[in-house]
């Protein structure tokens, strides 16, 4: 029989660590049900038969966030066999409040005191065995970073699992225990003796998913209200804080038994470290020094040139080793595929719809793996919680965590990264909204877009490229205002109540560990999305109707074309409803840069250079500058890449919240570029017309969406 | 005038925490995080923007938005230091 012991502590307690170090690379990762929270589980190394459940970071076991609810949940009603619950050594007082929850769910617990080695430096010393006595389970010292005493730990877990759970020792003042009893009495006596505690003190609190959960009835209800009422006003004080209060009471007199303190009065290396880190004047730009090194090592030097390899090289025309020239894979399977005499089509599904999908998902690799390796260094060495901490004040005022700044950033090199750089913001509802919005910074490969345009109609003008950034971050913080007050993003305002850790600097282990499970996790899910897309796209522009009925084609006369010819009226209003823009806005969907590939082909040349310089003409006598303005702004704004699409896609994990980002984007695209050209060609000449007037009607109602007052659920935080 | 709430209390002061007036979800996480009643609280610093606060409780350092302090009412610790009442504090 398989032993499961579940892994719970505070964020930052070196929960990881010492997850990684019992299991080493016997881990599986996912999700739990739902929800994009990870859950990681993992086999005890030379144990076969112990299972580690690692619960998400949590500090208490409240009913108000998404993560205490899954660990109380999981406790409650998977019951594991065991809790191994890791505590911070340095930070007794707050993490030992986790532990007075957990021994009361009536499963047996076995403390381990991590950051012993720090502990002892500190001149801190730890009465165990008064500690074990007062918890009313054992309790240990361990240092997961050095792995001293973690097997030990999960021995005595394991020794743990096979007795009953004791009793926990700490009681509450009279008259709470008194309630209690009365409630246990009156809801509580059909359930098993060791759970009832657990559920007496939830009901006191008056935690409604709880009294949900165990279906007690209004009659009792109002009965338990009444007893509830008695003790508030005997205490002078809520029932939820009476418990929270007298829980930190007594974990003061358990500290005051069992800690010596060394006289503090110095300051630590991470004090000082933080002085000067967040001080008002270097804050600012020590975040700007750091942001410059992410984005400069992970987007525009190392990451591209490891991208270039993989796209260029190794899914190219080849690349170099010492000197000795490796052909690309194309080339390699090209020719493997004609000696074998494959069938053109097949050879052209193989190499221009499954390699050049493939290679897309790939060629982000490298890239991702640094960015992550960065990400997974900010946040373990405590810097993270810091940005979170400077920019707060202004990401909030639309929606998002002072962590969006990175996305956003990130996005500017690459909206897959950036997407999946979302993965740090803990609140949901932020998160999602930095999902949403982070692609409408213009990204690497939407530039020659912007340089074929600026190029063809405005002459290069110097503005052009500049107001694309200036589109893309008003359109994020405009996106920001309206949509936090609709009713997909109202709701009770998550606190930013957050610690902030101390400076440490992380294990490596830990560091590769995150990156390459980020990384492995978009491989996995957005490659198969990514893959089919590509493929499908690739069918729908070399397929089509020629005069030998359907077979391969040219792309002018693909099923791509001839969809995008029979959609193009859809385009007319913005000012460019021929064929040829919207066949290129379509193919857009792959990669960005293809649109100016595809305005090559349409117009009849075979090859272009990266700004398009050979179609400037054509595009000239087809465009105006305003419809060239709104095309350009049309192909910024809207749904990003197909690669871009399966990172919502997976980091939403919801096909509902990926319609409606998408939906968003698409839909905000269409009626900024409609008001741009509808504007454009009224102030360039063209007199008032219907056109005008449904684009003042926009305008009109975007203010509106701007202005007005938040939903309600909002609107009463304000009160 | 109203009671005096961690909102408006200078950087470098340590105050004492004398109730939580809020309610729900920010009132609860407040408490976890340490902030119940009689628990001491060292105001470090404000960020570059001028919110949130960092402060020193239960010997770890924890930030707040100042919206969120002001559901904390306090009193001062030591007559030496004590904090202008509220409206003059740190800005």
């Amino acid at each position: 029989m398989t032993i499961r012991i579940a892994l719970a502590g505070n964020p930052n307690s070196g929960k990881t660590t010492l997850f990684n170090a019992l299991t080493g690379s016997n881990q599986f990762v996912g999700n739990w049900p739902g929800v994009t929270i990870a859950k990681k589980e993992g086999k005890l190394k030379g144990a076969k038969d112990v299972l580690i459940v690692d619960l998400p970071g949590i500090y208490s076991l409240s009913p108000y966030s998404l993560e205490e609810v899954i660990a109380r949940d999981y406790l409650a009603d998977e019951r594991p066999d065991a809790i191994l619950n890791i505590i911070d050594g340095t930070n007794l007082e707050r993490n030992l409040f986790l532990t007075t929850q957990l021994v009361e769910m009536g499963i047996p617990v076995v403390t381990a005191v991590n950051m012993m080695d720090a502990v002892n430096k500190l001149g801190n010393r730890i009465d165990f065995e008064r500690l074990s006595e007062t918890l009313a389970c054992k309790a240990l010292g361990i240092s997961a970073l050095s792995g001293e005493g973690i097997v030990e730990a999960a021995e005595a877990a394991i020794a743990a699992a096979d007795q009953p759970a004791p009793t926990p020792r700490h009681g509450f003042s009279g008259s709470v225990e008194h309630t209690l009893a009365h409630i246990e009495e009156a809801v509580l006596h059909d359930l098993p003796d060791n759970v009832q505690r657990w559920y007496a003190i939830k009901l006191f609190e008056r935690d409604e998913k709880i009294a949900a959960k165990l279906n007690v009835d209004a009659a009792t209800r109002a009965h338990l209200e009444e007893d509830i009422r008695k003790c508030e006003t005997e205490m002078d004080d809520d029932s939820e804080s009476i418990i929270t209060s007298e829980r930190y009471a007594y974990i003061e007199s358990v500290i005051g038994g069992c800690l010596t303190t060394k006289k503090k009065g110095a300051l630590t290396v991470s004090d000082r470290i933080d002085l000067v880190v967040t001080n008002r004047f270097f804050a600012l730009p020590i975040f700007a020094f750091v942001m410059f090194v992410v984005y400069f090592v992970s987007v525009t030097t190392v990451g591209s040139y490891a991208t270039d390899w993989a796209n260029d090289g190794v899914f190219g025309k080849g690349w170099e080793l010492f000197g000795a020239r490796i052909p690309g894979v194309p080339a390699i399977l090209g020719e493997i595929l004609t000696s074998i005499d494959c069938a053109q089509w097949l050879q052209s599904l193989i190499l221009d719809g499954i390699v050049a999908g493939v290679g897309a998902v790939i060629g982000f690799i490298p890239q991702m793996l640094i960015l992550f390796f960065f990400l997974a260094f900010l946040e373990s060495c405590g810097y993270m919680a810091r940005i979170a901490f400077i920019m707060d004040r202004i990401f909030r005022k639309f929606g998002m965590s002072g962590k969006s700044f990175i996305p956003i950033l990130i996005g500017s090199g690459c909206g897959v990264p950036g997407i999946l750089s979302s993965r740090t913001i803990e609140n949901e509802r932020d998160r999602r909204m930095t999902i949403m919005t982070t692609t409408f910074i213009p990204c690497s490969a939407k530039l020659p877009v912007i340089a074929l345009i600026s190029g063809a109609l405005f002459s290069g003008a110097w503005w052009v490229a500049p107001s694309a950034y200036f589109v893309g971050i008003v359109a994020i913080v405009c996106s920001g205002v309206i949509l936090k007050k609709t009713r997909l993003f109202s709701g009770d305002p998550a606190p930013f109540v957050m610690e902030l850790p101390p400076y440490r600097w992380p294990a490596a282990r830990n560091v590769f560990f995150s990156m390459w499970e980020r990384s492995w996790s978009f491989m996995k899910k957005a490659g198969s999305i990514i893959l089919l897309s590509t493929i499908f796209v690739w069918f729908a522009s070399s397929f089509g109707w020629s005069n030998e009925g359907f077979g391969s084609v040219e792309m002018p006369n693909s099923l791509l074309a001839r969809v995008g010819s029979a959609v193009s009226w859809i385009f007319a209003p913005l000012g460019w409803g021929e064929w040829q823009p919207t066949v290129a806005a379509l193919t857009g969907l792959i990669a960005k840069e293809n649109v100016v590939g595809t305005f090559g082909i349409l117009y009849g040349f075979t090859e272009v250079a990266e700004d398009g310089e050979e179609v400037w003409a054509v595009l000239q006598s087809s465009f105006t500058v305003v419809s060239a303005y709104s095309f350009l702004v049309f192909n910024l704004l809207c749904a990003p890449c197909v690669a871009a699409m399966g990172a919502i896609r997976r980091e939403m994990n919801s096909a509902k919240w990926f319609s409606v980002a998408i939906a968003y984007q698409c839909v905000l695209a269409y009626l900024v570029a409609f008001c741009i050209y509808q504007f454009g060609k009224f102030f360039t000449g063209a007199g008032f017309d219907i056109g005008v007037a449904a684009a003042l009607a926009v305008t009109a109602f975007f203010l509106y969406a701007l202005f007005r007052a938040p939903t309600k659920s909002l609107a009463e935080r304000a009160d | 005038m109203d009671a005096k709430t961690l909102k408006n209390v200078k950087v470098g002061d340590t105050v004492k925490v004398v109730r939580i007036i809020g309610v729900g979800a920010i009132k609860r996480r407040i408490m976890d995080m340490g902030i119940t009643k009689g628990s001491e609280v060292f105001v470090r610093k404000t960020a570059p923007f001028g919110d949130p606060i960092e402060v020193t409780v239960r010997g770890y350092e924890l930030s707040l938005r100042k919206d969120d302090a002001e559901m904390i009412a306090v009193e001062s610790v030591n007559s030496v230091n004590s904090v202008n009442s509220a409206g003059q504090g740190e800005r």
